[in-house]
């Protein structure tokens, strides 16, 4: 009977595409998806749209300035998009090193770095779908009414782009924790202490060593408010750092599960 | 140790390489070492029966075979292939049963046996359909196909595990405990399944149940402490290992029995054991044809005796497998 089936061919990414499917699956299911868009819409917009709405009711369209409103959209998009990573990668490798799905997935003709690498590209579509397509427009809108104008679509784009590279930067850096360590909590403590005290290790280390903090990734939300404002960056430093580190964190990832033993 | 020139000796006499072949191959976790080199030869199309305590080394080697863990020392080939370098090669070719199976909760058994296919097949889909509705069918879960895993027993879960493991007519069956979690009917279910796969795979199981491996397996590797402390056939093992031992229930004086079945030079050890006046004796004998044309007849020629019961034990796999496994911790 086997030869009425067409066999697949060994490549260095055997098993992606099969491994893709289903990592999407979960993604992609109704009750996830709508779940996960209500808790971003929630948790970003509608915090901006709260006291915006309130304003707005009593006659006080601009007693809020547009740059406040910036300030606290790139802010609390650039704190879900971090924590937001953080806590949907966490057990994405941990949880099936434990419960020993991993162990039978790897004993199909799947490479590790298939299974890595399905596990970034579909997290990676999940949270830039849930935390920048479906946020983006209804930010648009707010921060344009917030203006009192609309706001120019291209820097707001690039801007978005720099929260997508700054998500990227924490989904990578989960997922390289996750081939690293075997507790869900040993994850979430590193990767929240360095969410929580990047802005600390800048100062202290950047007091040191110059140009440290230009590296960090906060730097990129920071840079998200100035492009749209259409100020330029301060430096492409942060892009190319932030960048970097994903590449980095992701062949870490890929090294470590390549190392791991099931 | 005449199991294990066994292996030398069939495979100079076997013209097909064998299936799975270790050598040396050796296994440390943080300086304790769980395999000592292990040279084990899985014959093709065999039921190869992988036995040994808990903590002996089985799982430890059947997850080097399939690249999940890696050898500390040795080299092992599957299909000729090495484990180290050709690990994806060799698992499109094995089904593979883990101790206790785990899948995606959130699929069903039949999503499941799709996302599986799905690593080694590209299509047709219908073709892929097919196989399988004929796989759930194999081990009775038809019925049970669109549920989620979550819902499943403790059995049905095994049994999609034999699903999953035989459903891309894989050439090598590695299966850890297959019929560990299931009821009797499971077990034979499990057998039968195996009997039928022998025809075109090669079957390479680890167990506990000892019945279950008598029963089908054509040669058995037993594993003690991380060593290999015997493999051939499963009868060589049976007539090398067991003691030839007769019961003996006698009515009378049996003092003089013993004397002359004890200065015979092919027994090698009289017990006895008196009750109700009558006396029971288990005699070990060395050489078996003797004992057959001989015992009964010198017990029948001794005066003011009476032989109520004569037989032979029965020695089974379990009697083999305790001894060499006392044997080999006494060594140590």
């Amino acid at each position: 009977m086997t030869t009425e089936l067409h066999t697949l061919s060994e490549t260095k990414l055997s098993g992606f595409r099969n491994m893709l499917k289903i990592e999407n699956s979960r993604w992609w299911n109704p009750r996830n998806i709508l779940t996960q868009s209500l808790a971003w819409l929630t948790s970003v917009n509608f915090i901006i749209a709260l006291p915006l709405t309130v304003a707005h009711m009593r006659g006080e369209a601009g007693a809020i300035p547009f740059t406040e409103v910036l300030n606290i959209f790139t802010g609390i998009l650039s704190v879900a998009l971090a924590l937001g990573s953080v806590i949907l990668l966490q057990g994405t490798l941990v949880g099936e090193k434990q419960s020993g799905t991993a162990a039978w997935v790897l004993s199909n003709p799947v490479t590790r770095t298939s299974f890595i690498l399905a596990k970034l590209v579909s997290n990676t579509v999940g949270i830039m779908f849930v935390g920048i397509l479906l946020q983006a427009p209804v930010g648009y809108i707010l921060l344009s009414y917030s203006n009192g104008e609309a706001l120019p679509i291209y820097p707001f784009m690039i801007a978005m782009g720099l929260l997508a590279l700054y998500a990227l930067f924490y989904i990578t850096f989960t997922l390289m924790l996750g081939s690293l360590f075997d507790t869900r909590r040993s994850i979430l403590g590193v990767a929240i202490m360095f969410v929580a005290l990047q802005d600390f290790l800048g100062d202290v280390i950047g007091g040191v060593i110059k140009g440290f903090s230009s590296i960090l990734p906060n730097r990129l939300y920071e840079g998200a408010a100035l492009v749209i404002t259409e100020s330029p960056l301060p430096s492409i430093m942060p892009i190319a750092a932030a960048a970097l580190f994903t590449i980095i964190f992701t062949g870490i990832a890929i090294w470590r599960f390549n190392k791991a033993e099931f | 140790m005449s199991t294990q020139i066994y292996a030398e000796t069939y495979a100079s006499s076997e013209e097909d390489k064998p299936i799975i072949e270790t050598r040396g191959l050796c296994k440390s976790f943080n300086g304790t070492t769980v395999l000592k080199y292990l040279n084990l030869r899985v014959p093709k199309n065999s039921i190869f029966g992988f036995l040994g305590p808990n903590g002996a080394g089985k799982t430890t080697t059947i997850k080097l075979l399939l690249g999940l863990s890696y050898p500390t020392e040795g080299e092992a080939k599957v299909f000729g292939k090495d484990i180290k370098r050709e690990s994806i090669v060799i698992r499109r070719r094995i089904g593979y049963l883990a101790q206790n199976p785990v899948f995606y909760d959130h699929l069903t058994a039949r999503e499941t046996l799709r996302y599986k296919l799905g690593f080694f097949f590209k299509g047709p889909r219908d073709r892929i359909e097919v196989r399988i509705q004929e796989t759930l069918q194999l081990v009775g879960l038809d019925d049970k196909a669109d549920r989620p895993i979550k819902g499943l027993s403790g059995g049905e879960r095994q049994r999609l595990g034999i699903a999953l493991a035989q459903v891309t007519s894989p050439d090598l069956l590695i299966l850890d405990e297959p019929a560990a979690n299931l009821d009797p009917m499971g077990r034979r279910h499990v057998l039968e399944i195996m009997e039928k796969l022998r025809e075109h795979a090669t079957i390479f199981y680890s167990t506990h149940i000892l019945d279950d491996v008598q029963k089908v397996s054509d040669i058995v590797a037993i594993l003690n402490k991380g060593r290999l402390v015997a493999q051939a056939p499963i009868e060589e093992l049976l007539k090398e290992r067991a003691s030839i031992i007769y019961t003996v229930v006698l009515e009378g004086s049996s003092d003089e029995a013993q004397k002359i079945v004890q200065s015979q030079d092919w027994v090698s050890s009289v017990e006895a054991l008196e009750k109700n006046g009558r006396t029971t004796l288990q005699i070990t004998v060395t050489e078996e044809k003797k004992a057959e044309s001989s015992l009964l007849r010198t017990l029948m020629s001794v005066p003011n005796i009476q032989v109520n019961e004569f037989s032979r034990n029965k020695v089974d796999l379990e009697d083999v497998f305790m001894k060499i496994v006392e044997d080999t911790n006494n060594d140590d």
